[in-house]
């Protein structure tokens, strides 16, 4: 027996309410929706990039406190030094503007790692990135 | 409290078990990197080309960046194996 429900059958016995007032009473707790408290979500320490192949395995851990500080410390990069890694990344094909790094979009790119992983598999080769 | 890493392992090995295996001491060279932390913006205020293409008002807080920049390095780990053949590299 719940505590709201012993509570009104004293009050019932002590004559403090009515038959009809504790008959409401005990069907307003009947009704009452269980409020489900959210189990607190662990929070994300590490960026797991996994990548398996026949024979090759290559598995790394980043520290997200690690990739947030580099974020902040890219400010030291020249911005002619920007530039040029740009290039030669847009060269290798990876379209990546270092000179409009915003610290608040990788912010919420680590968060949303956290919620997510990504997957990748086909002829015995898998790539995974996820956050743990 | 964050802690700077203490250790660096470093493992090499090949075919047929033959190897290298390294505890690198890094807890030794705490001071050292606290020194050059406290010393960096002195040096970026400094030399003239740094100032000049640093972002100035980063300046004065790039020892401390530098300083938790190494300490998050703890817990950072790669780990590659072909074949027979493995390097594990990780900051404990």
């Amino acid at each position: 027996m719940s505590e709201d429900r012993r509570r009104i059958l004293e009050m019932l016995k002590q004559g403090k309410i009515s038959v009809a007032e504790a008959e409401e009473l005990l069907d307003a707790t009947r009704t009452a929706p269980e409020v489900e408290v959210p189990a607190p979500k662990a929070k994300a320490k590490y960026l797991r990039v996994t990548v398996n192949d026949k024979d090759d395995k290559v598995d790394v851990r980043i520290p997200l406190q690690l990739v947030r500080s580099g974020v902040k410390l890219g400010a030291f990069i020249p911005k002619d030094a920007r530039g040029k890694i740009s290039e030669a990344l847009s060269e290798k094909g990876v379209d990546f503007d270092l000179t409009n790094l915003d610290p608040k979009a990788v912010e919420e790119l680590i968060e949303g790692l956290a919620d997510m992983s990504v997957s990748v598999e086909g002829d015995g080769e898998s790539v995974r990135v996820y956050c743990e | 409290m964050i802690w700077p890493p203490s250790v660096l392992r470093i493992r090499v090995m090949e075919t047929r078990g033959k190897g290298i295996r390294l505890w690198l001491p890094i807890f030794l060279l705490w001071p050292l990197i606290g020194l050059m932390c406290l010393f960096a913006p002195i040096v970026m205020a400094v030399c003239p080309g740094m100032r000049r293409r640093a972002d100035v008002k980063a300046v004065p807080t790039s020892g401390l960046l530098l300083l938790i920049l190494f300490c998050r390095l703890r817990g950072f780990r790669v780990d590659v194996r072909s074949g027979s053949d493995q390097v594990h590299i990780s900051f404990c």
